[in-house]
């Protein structure tokens, strides 16, 4: 029992961290701001080139064959650094699900695609289908009920909707789902479909989080009223102090979530909505704090701060909310027909 | 990372829970608060130590099994599982003796420390004092040194378990020009000395487990000094890290309420999703508790400094306790105030003492506010804030 990055996992997240470092500043996010969603320029490639995509495409597919606890460390990353582009979908949800169903053809037509950078897949779990860079997307992952579909672009005419966030890239789907789009109809893929989408999302959201509460650290220590930094006031520690440990327990169960994903198939579900209700009560907390902690400069369009309290406000409430979560898991505890979950 | 148990690790595990399933008592032994519980708690210590349990995480040297934080977390899993009695001595085994391994002469380990593994000697803790709760440093009891020894004179507080200790390690000023850090001295004083008495405080739960404790004219033999005279804060720092691994606050004994108060909720609440929503809230702070401690334990165990989680333990578990007992006393509705006797026995009393105590942890072991203090400037980087009353 070790529960602890190796020095391997270690190292691909230092990769990570650097590239992203030097290619996803924040102007370049703001460049994407200003061209509507679009322009996050050969980003992509770069992210395959250092094994993202593949990370969990099996190694006959030409991908890296790694484990989902990589991934979700390269997700937090990606989180950190507002990314814009679709990679928890695509990396997360669209690997994992192709590489265990469809026949061959699928698998052969998407999953080298996806290791090399070369294809974009979305995801749908619910109606409306509105569907993040849904036009942009190469295919869209539907689930409906117990059926999960995989969507080529010539298969949907998708409508662009403007949000408050242009890189989130929503487009509005209409589409028939038929034989020939079937992937499987079969409730363990569907569900764990879903499961994916809410491990990976914790995962981004909790580097949201982490970005927030450091941009606000470096605020605080540097802004000064009444004669000394604002950051030597106890008030605004104890806020930070507490978005600081709401980000590390989110990110101690979404490395558990992904390790279950992998290691512990019963557990996972579970695991998934308790680590996505805690990132999305970390983002909340730590966006709370962030632009309280900035004052006036913060609630400006001109400063950084909104790009990532924007895209974290998205997050908690994709693939389901805190209270979503919590709600299903109560039930399922109260309910006395139903098995324990752990402890 | 693998949660699986390795060969050792289940080897270990299944050898406890053996020994445990034939040996923990089917009956609960009578309350800690009598001088029978205190004997009865004291026997079943001494069977943990002669099969070799009484303190897993000691080194072997020291009549431990020298296993590291995670196998001790296998071994309070099981202990829990088994429904094992209170630990009677857990601040000798968890707080006196860690500090004695690893800042004692062999001289004072000889002296002290196996008579903490059979529990032959309970340990207390006098560090508070009126004038000096959350600002430690501000001790003022006296210690004056002299040939024949160190005479103490003063005052502790809060002392918990002193009522049946036979020794409390103490902080002490030696050196009464100095203030702050320095000029502390870290002391073993025995309990049966004449000039020590110990007066029982009645707490608002109506127990009385913690005392006063008067000094007076106490001569303590140099050689029941740890460290150096004038060195005692930095011992007290030592033992306080201690303090962190006591092994007993742990997501199985946390879930093992959340069980019982489940249990609690009768049918037609269960349906409710204001009940449903914090029953969720709480197994996920207490999933993020057991992850959040498995990852510094398996920091430690690897011999690495632990993350920034490593410091925010106390803080998780004591207000997720917190909200735990709340939603029990809220499912007992006016139930909740009846006293022993008056109730229709289904447990309200245990229920409301249990919340208390978990009030109380919200202060000891350094305070919330503290613990948020040490978050934000050890953690994040913040500034110290002043410390001294101007
Ligand atoms: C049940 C129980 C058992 C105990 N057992 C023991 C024992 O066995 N041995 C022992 O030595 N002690 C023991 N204590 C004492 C405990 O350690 C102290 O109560 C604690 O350190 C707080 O000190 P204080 O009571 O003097 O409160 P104070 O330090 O006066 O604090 C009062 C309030 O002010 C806050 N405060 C103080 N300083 C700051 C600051 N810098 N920033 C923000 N807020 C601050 C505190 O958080 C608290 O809310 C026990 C206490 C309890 C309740």
């Amino acid at each position: 029992m070790l529960f602890d990055l190796s020095d391997d996992q270690a190292e691909f997240r230092e990769s990570v961290r650097g590239m992203l470092g030097r290619q996803m500043t924040p102007a370049t996010l703001r460049a994407v701001w200003d061209a509507d969603g679009a322009g996050s320029g050969d980003l992509w490639r770069r992210l395959a080139g250092i094994g993202v995509q593949g990370m969990v495409v099996p190694e006959e597919y030409g991908g890296v064959g790694g484990s989902h606890v990589e991934l979700a460390l390269a997700l937090e990353e990606i989180g950190y650094h507002g990314v814009p582009d679709p990679v928890l979908e695509t990396a997360f949800v669209a690997a994992s699900t192709l590489a265990q169903c469809g026949d061959q053809t699928v698998r052969d037509r998407w999953l080298p695609a996806i290791n090399a950078g070369e294809a974009v897949v979305s995801l749908s779990l619910d109606k409306p289908a509105l569907v993040v860079h849904g036009a942009q997307a190469d295919a869209v992952l539907v689930r409906r009920g117990t059926q999960t579909h995989l969507l080529p672009a010539d298969r949907a005419v998708w409508r662009p909707v403007a949000t408050q966030d242009p890189t989130r890239r929503l487009a509005l789907g209409e589409f028939q789902l038929d034989d020939s789009t079937l992937l499987a109809d079969d409730a363990a893929v569907a569900d764990r479909l879903t499961t994916a989408a809410r491990t990976a999302s914790a995962a981004v959201l909790v580097g949201v989080a982490r970005r927030l509460v450091d941009m606000t650290i470096g605020y605080v220590l540097s802004r000064e009223q009444f004669g000394q930094v604002i950051g030597s006031f106890q008030a605004l520690k104890h806020r930070l102090a507490d978005a600081a440990v709401l980000v590390e327990a989110a990110r101690s169960l979404t490395w558990y979530a992904a390790y279950a994903f992998g290691h512990e198939p019963a557990a996972a579900r579970w695991a998934a909505r308790v680590a996505k209700s805690a990132a999305s009560d970390a983002g909340a907390t730590a966006s709370a704090a962030a632009l309280q902690l900035h004052g006036g400069i913060g609630f400006t369009w001109e400063h950084d701060l909104h790009l990532w309290l924007k895209r974290g406000q998205a997050l908690q409430h994709a693939y389901g909310s805190a209270t979503d979560h919590r709600v299903a898991v109560g039930a399922r505890i109260l309910d006395r027909d139903a098995p324990a979950l752990a402890g | 990372m693998d949660l699986r148990l390795n060969p050792t690790q289940q080897a270990f595990r299944d050898q406890v829970r053996g020994w445990l399933e034939e040996n923990v008592p089917r009956e609960p032994l009578p309350s800690l608060d009598t001088r029978e519980g205190v004997e009865a708690h004291r026997a079943w210590e001494r069977r943990l130590y002669d099969a070799g349990f009484a303190a897993v995480h000691w080194p072997a040297a020291h009549g431990g099994r020298g296993m590291d934080p995670l196998a001790t977390a296998i071994f309070y899993e099981e202990y829990l599982r088994a429904d094992g009695p209170a630990r009677l001595n857990r601040l000798g085994l968890g707080l006196a003796g860690p500090t004695l391994i690893d800042l004692g002469t062999p001289d004072q380990q000889d002296r002290w420390l196996s008579k903490i593994l059979t529990s032959e000697e309970i340990w207390c803790q006098g560090f508070s004092e009126p004038g000096a709760g959350s600002d430690l440093a501000g001790i003022r009891t006296r210690g004056e040194v002299r040939d024949d020894g160190i005479l103490v004179n003063g005052q502790k507080i809060w002392t918990s378990h002193s009522r049946w200790a036979d020794w409390m390690f103490a902080l002490v000023r030696t050196d009464p020009q100095s203030s702050r850090h320095a000029g502390l001295t870290f002391l073993m004083i025995e309990m049966a000395d004449p000039g020590v008495d110990v007066r029982p405080i009645r707490q608002l739960n109506d127990a009385r487990d913690f005392a006063e404790v008067f000094l007076t004219d106490v001569l303590v033999p140099k050689n029941n000094v740890i460290g150096e005279i004038g060195g005692g804060w930095s011992v007290a720092m030592a033992t306080l890290v201690h303090e962190r691994g006591s092994g007993l606050n742990t997501a199985a004994h946390f879930h093992k309420m959340l069980a019982e108060l489940v249990s609690m909720i009768p049918e037609e609440s269960r349906g409710d999703t204001r009940v449903q929503e914090e029953i969720g809230w709480l197994y996920e702070h207490i999933e993020a508790y057991r992850y959040m401690t498995l990852r510094t334990l398996s920091e430690l165990a690897q011999k690495k400094p632990p993350g920034p989680q490593g410091s925010m333990g106390k803080l998780w578990w004591s207000e997720l306790q917190v909200r735990l007992y709340e939603l029990g006393l809220q499912v007992l509705g006016s139930r909740a105030e009846l006293l022993d006797g008056h109730d229709d026995g289904a447990g309200p009393p245990a229920w409301r003492q249990r919340y208390w105590l978990a009030r109380a942890a919200l202060i000891y072991a350094g305070s919330n506010e503290i613990q948020r203090n040490i978050i934000a400037e050890r953690v994040l980087g913040l500034p110290k804030g002043s410390r001294r009353a101007v």
